[in-house]
């Protein structure tokens, strides 16, 4: 019980309750199904992205590029699935991985192999992918997506299919960060790179593979956007990465690596979706949204850099001797 | 041959080769390329980022980043429209843009050398706060009416040259200047080479940084400024898009993303490269969704190019032992 | 009591640039024993230590044996598996893990992590060392020591045979040491072997069978510990003989410059009395970690004191900064070249003109290159410091050199009282002598000098009085000619009465 208390997901978790608790009293609209439906199916997308920067962020590292790989996955997706008469369901969801596959490999290799600052790469790939769909669409709209297609998005018995995607995406997350090799070495890497090389971590190949699955879950990202939108704009989305960025540190991560988990992120999705809503329903600009995310991001990583610090110059200090 | 392997480095002899083959194509693509109009409005267009990836070359060389550039541009250039729109003169509008900028530079450089995060974390968190302080102050719309008399900064010419390509200029020669003759110039590139020794040199780092990021944010200012005189209007997200196409010109220019060494110079030679390959591309009617996607794959390729020759710098190095 | 061998290493040599690290040393560990390893700073112990635990490659002619068998360690994971692990001094653990974890990271199976079997194995590791612990509780909210036994029981975890402990009491208290030796106590029931690295001599006697001790980079030799007692143990350390002649006998018959009084900061140092003298030679001396490097830094304005007073000819003044520091006239010299004293990738006049460029100004206010060339020219030749082109990278100079270029970045300032921390670490013995004896004529010139220094052989040759630091206090001060030299290094190593 003290465990949980001292997490700091506990706290984002109560503020989140407190922040729904507040705003159903100020509009009871709040709490009706349409609303949270709406609330968290649009949150779905950044969610999904949200998981895969978890994983980065966990392992000190970043990824800016994860709206420009998620519109690269659902501009060919778009395309492929209007104009190819092999477009099925099932086509349609492994091109997705394929597309995600290759983004995040792209990315993955570039900073394990030539250990380049990640932020310097993603920025650098996030235009590459968006300048190519771009360029093959001429920025225009994909418009009318074969109903299929969009029928993986809707909602069944009251049950809305893209957040079964979501959990689906979130549980496997979890359990690969839990309970795989790879997903252990990623707190290693991020918690203390030299003792894990000791320990015999393969980090070249953890950090490719941390990037690898965050543009998995991009491209994944990517199907369900679809499938949700019913068309599709190369050209939007556009600093999602931020977004989804600043999910997984609400709730928790640790910008500068070591910890983190997806219980948190899942918790920092919903925050920000709910945030995004009251917005809208007490009226007030949803322009209010970036400053507030941007304070929250500067206050965490400024509290946690200060503990790093003030840990580290205790370390350096040595016993004294008491009397001479 | 020899004289000049030794007069210039490998980096400087590629990077005017580019510019000289670029240059070439533009010439041979296009009989309006070199007429004085296109030359021209070919500066009057890479003024405005000249200037902001001017201000980025200081922060980089010190080993830093500031990804708040765009958005402390976007940030600027709001505050002095709402200046100028609620009927201050032009003098004021601008003295408050540029209190803003150094509130802004002021705010990265206490993340960066007082709290000591990573550059790159603080000024992306930055990054994302000045545009909410600009979308809140304009309500999220642009900022239209801005009244002629602050055309000039954007829009009016000397002798038939843009004022905007002569304040590039002149700020590039200031920079250059300061960087390589002065006190100041100095302590940023040893700053960028090894804080810790700057540090026992008795180099007062924090003040070196406070600097650097101050002046990269005023510089942001000065770009937001001339661009919202030229299109008369000023919005949120006006520098944004400028980030990445700034940052690639610098590293393109030869400074490296680890800082203490580059210079003005390269960063004014990449950001003339860029400013060609998009008005080669506008001349030949190519979509100018090219430009995104070569400013990227050049970004890519300058720096793990750049790496590679590092990481063999360093085997042949240590075979040598 | 005497087990079986169960490893030896024999003509272990280890080249780095420049510098021979060891040269043909020698070691053999029994099965069961606590083999204490021991030498000064800069003896090669860490190399051997690296070599042993796969992280560094010897030389080529370097043997290995375990169990009589000759091996080859090509990274961390082989030497694991001939049962040698090693505790390093910062235990490269994961602070933000739990101590289950830390404990099993580095197996699995098929890629998979089962936690069943990850608290069994940590609660087995730790019961082997028979204390209690919360093996979910997260690393970083142990304390040193027990993070400490953490590491331990995380080598213990892997079926060692041998556990390398380099330093492994520096950062424990008194009641925390006692612990560890009982622990120590057990493992070698269980007829573990444990190479144990200290510094400390009433340590080693207290627990190890047998010492071997190396002195630059030579073995020196392996004794019983029966056979010792700590002044011979010290002889062996310091060398045979260790009455040193002084170059020349400078007395400090010059005024008082600096005065420091009851200098103290938490964690770093306390009560710190003591007075320089122009033309002065003062060493400071005592073990690593006993607050030296954090004293002197503290009158360069790099540590800033708690309390405590300096005076400077006899006024007191602050030194907060650098700045300050240097516009009092003072200098600092720092141990690491490479990382703290010069900038690698400048050129030699840059980085010897870099604290005075705010002197030398044009009257525009720009840099004055052609004073830059003189002064560094000028330099060049006082030092005679080779190759002399200005326009070098400090990089591409060899390490005497690098030092000189340190010294005249620092002597450029015209300082009245230069600090210099470990003048000679790193440096080839040419080079030692010369800037040895450039020491010697900055005295006599008039500079008061503070030295830090861990070699006894360099502090007897060159100072002219010692303070011994330990635990963050003056312990003892002397004359270094009319001394006890013994009574000086027993003083540092041993401490108290």
């Amino acid at each position: 019980m003290k465990k949980i208390l001292e997490k700091r997901e506990t706290g984002v978790f109560l503020i989140l309750l407190l922040l729904c608790l507040g705003l159903s009293l100020y509009s009871p609209s709040f709490l009706s199904y349409t609303n949270i439906k709406n609330v968290l199916v649009n949150s779905v997308p950044v969610g999904i992205m949200a998981a895969g920067m978890t994983i980065v962020l966990i392992t000190a590292g970043i990824d800016v590029s994860v709206a420009s790989q998620m519109m690269f996955s659902a501009t060919w997706l778009a395309i492929f699935s209007q104009n190819s008469s092999m477009a099925n369901p099932v086509t349609v969801l492994i091109l997705a991985l394929v597309l995600g596959a290759i983004t995040g490999a792209i990315n993955g290799f570039l900073i394990a192999a030539f250990s380049i600052p990640p932020i310097i790469i993603t920025l650098g790939t996030a235009s590459i992918y968006r300048g190519i769909i771009l360029v093959y669409t001429n920025g225009r709209w994909i418009m009318n997506i074969p109903k299929w297609f969009t029928a993986l998005g809707k909602t069944y018995y009251n049950i809305p299919l893209p957040i079964i995607y979501a959990i689906i995406i979130f549980l496997i997350t979890a359990w690969i960060l839990r309970h795989t090799y790879f997903g252990r070495s990623v707190y290693a890497v991020g918690g203390n790179e030299n003792a894990a090389r000791y320990v015999g971590v393969n980090i070249k190949k953890t950090i490719f593979l941390t990037y690898f699955y965050s543009g998995l879950l991009c491209g994944f990202a990517g199907f369900v956007l679809d499938a949700i939108l019913g068309n599709c704009q190369p050209s939007g989305s556009n600093g999602w990465e931020m977004n989804a960025i600043a999910a997984a540190v609400i709730g928790g991560t640790n910008i500068l690596g070591g910890s983190g988990s997806v219980i948190g992120t899942v918790i920092g999705v919903a925050m920000m979706g709910v945030i995004e809503n009251g917005l809208v329903v007490a009226h007030i600009p949803t322009y209010w949204q970036k400053l507030v995310y941007g304070l929250i991001i500067i206050a965490t990583v400024t509290f946690d850099v200060l503990r790093r610090n003030y840990a580290d110059s205790k370390k350096q200090m040595i016993e004294i001797d008491q009397e001479a | 041959m020899e004289k000049l392997r030794k007069r210039f480095t490998l980096h400087e002899m590629v990077l005017a080769g580019a510019f000289l083959l670029i240059f070439l194509i533009g010439a041979c693509s296009n009989e309006n390329f070199l007429s004085i109009r296109n030359i021209l409005s070919l500066f009057q267009q890479m003024s405005e980022m000249g200037i902001m990836a001017m201000g980025l070359t200081i922060v980089i060389i010190t080993g830093g980043m500031d990804l708040s550039a765009g958005t402390t541009m976007g940030l600027c250039a709001v505050t002095s429209g709402l200046c100028l729109t609620k009927g201050l003169g032009v003098v004021p509008s601008l003295i408050i843009s540029l209190g803003v900028a150094v509130l802004c530079g002021v705010m990265n450089a206490v993340l960066v050398a007082i709290i000591r995060i990573p550059p790159m974390i603080a000024t992306l968190g930055t990054q994302m706060f000045f545009l909410g302080v600009a979308l809140v102050l304009s309500k999220g719309n642009s900022i239209s009416g801005i009244p002629e008399s602050f055309y000039f900064l954007g829009q009016a010419k000397i002798f038939g040259m843009p004022l905007q390509m002569l304040l590039l200029f002149g700020l590039a020669v200031f920079l250059i200047i300061m960087l390589k003759n002065t006190v100041t110039g100095q302590h940023i590139y040893a700053l960028g080479n090894n804080m810790k020794a700057a540090l026992f040199s008795g180099i007062r780092t924090t003040h070196v940084l406070f600097y650097s990021y101050i002046m990269c944010s005023v510089m942001c200012c000065i770009a937001g400024n001339i661009q919202v005189s030229r299109v008369a209007t000023a919005r949120a997200d006006m520098g944004s898009a400028f980030l990445m196409t700034c940052i690639s010109a610098v590293v393109l220019g030869g400074t490296s993303i680890n800082g203490g060494n580059g210079g003005i110079v390269g960063t004014v030679v990449g950001i003339m490269i860029f400013a060609m390959i998009g008005n080669i591309m506008n001349l030949v009617g190519i979509s100018s969704f090219w430009q995104q996607l070569a400013t990227g794959s050049i970004l890519v390729l300058v720096v793990v190019f750049n790496r590679m020759i590092e990481m063999q710098k360093y085997k042949v190095k240590s075979r040598k032992v | 009591m005497a087990g079986k061998v169960f490893l030896q290493m024999e003509n272990i040599s280890m080249t780095f640039p420049g510098i021979k690290a060891l040269n043909n040393v020698r070691l053999d560990v029994r099965e069961g024993e606590v083999h204490a390893l021991m030498g000064e700073n800069g003896a090669g112990k860490s190399t051997l230590i690296k070599i042993l635990s796969g992280v560094q490659k010897p030389d080529v002619g370097s043997k290995i044996l375990v169990d009589e068998k000759e091996v080859e360690f090509a990274g961390v994971s082989d030497s694991i598996k001939h049962g040698i692990n090693a505790i390093h001094q910062d235990l490269s653990l994961f602070p933000n893990l739990s101590v289950a974890e830390n404990i099993y990271l580095g197996r699995s199976k098929n890629g998979k992590v089962d936690w069943k079997e990850c608290t069994k194995i940590a609660e087995e590791a730790i019961e082997v060392l028979g204390i209690t612990m919360n093996v979910q509780e997260q690393l970083s909210n142990l304390s040193i020591a027990k993070q400490q036994l953490v590491a331990i029981a995380r080598a213990i975890s892997f079926k060692s045979r041998l556990l390398i402990m380099d330093e492994p009491t520096a950062t424990l208290s008194f009641s925390e040491v006692r612990m560890l030796y009982s622990i120590i106590e057990k493992l070698k029931k269980q007829n573990i072997a444990i190479l144990f690295i200290s510094h400390k001599l009433d340590e080693v006697f207290e627990v190890s069978d047998r010492v071997t001790v190396l002195k630059d980079g030579e073995y020196v030799g392996c004794k019983d510990i029966k056979e010792l007692d700590e002044n011979s143990l010290v002889q062996m350390m310091v060398g045979r003989s260790v009455a040193y002649k002084a170059l020349n006998d400078v007395s400090y018959a010059g005024d008082k410059i600096l005065e420091v009084k009851n200098l103290s900061k938490r964690g770093n140092f306390k009560d710190i009395s003591f007075a320089l003298h122009k033309g002065e030679i003062l060493a400071l001396t005592g073990l690593v970690g006993a607050g030296r490097s954090e004293t002197v830094k503290a009158l360069f304005g790099l540590n800033p004191p708690d309390s405590g007073e300096i005076y400077l000819n006899g006024e007191k003044i602050d030194i907060k900064n650098v700045s300050q520091a240097i516009r009092n006239k003072i200098a600092f010299i720092p141990e690491d070249r490479h990382e703290e004293g010069l900038i690698l990738e400048m050129s030699m006049k840059d980085n010897i003109t870099l604290p005075i460029l705010k002197r030398i100004l044009t009257p525009f206010r720009f840099i004055n290159r052609k004073e830059v060339d003189k002064l560094t020219e000028n330099y060049v030749e006082k030092l005679s410091i080779r190759p002399s082109q200005i326009d070098k990278l400090a990089r591409n100079f060899s390490g005497g050199n690098q030092q000189k270029i340190a010294v005249a970045k620092w002597l450029i300032t015209k300082p009245d009282i230069l600090i210099i921390d470990e003048p000679t670490h790193g440096v080839d013995i040419a080079s030692k002598t010369e800037i040895h004896k450039l020491l010697k004529k900055l005295a006599k010139e008039g500079m008061a000098i503070i030295m830090v220094s861990s070699e006894w052989q360099e502090v007897f040759a060159l100072s002219d009085r010692v303070l011994v630091m330990r635990h963050g206090r003056i312990v003892h001060e002397d004359d270094t000619a009319t001394g006890n030299q013994e009574l000086m290094m027993e003083k540092a190593i041993l401490g108290g009465n």
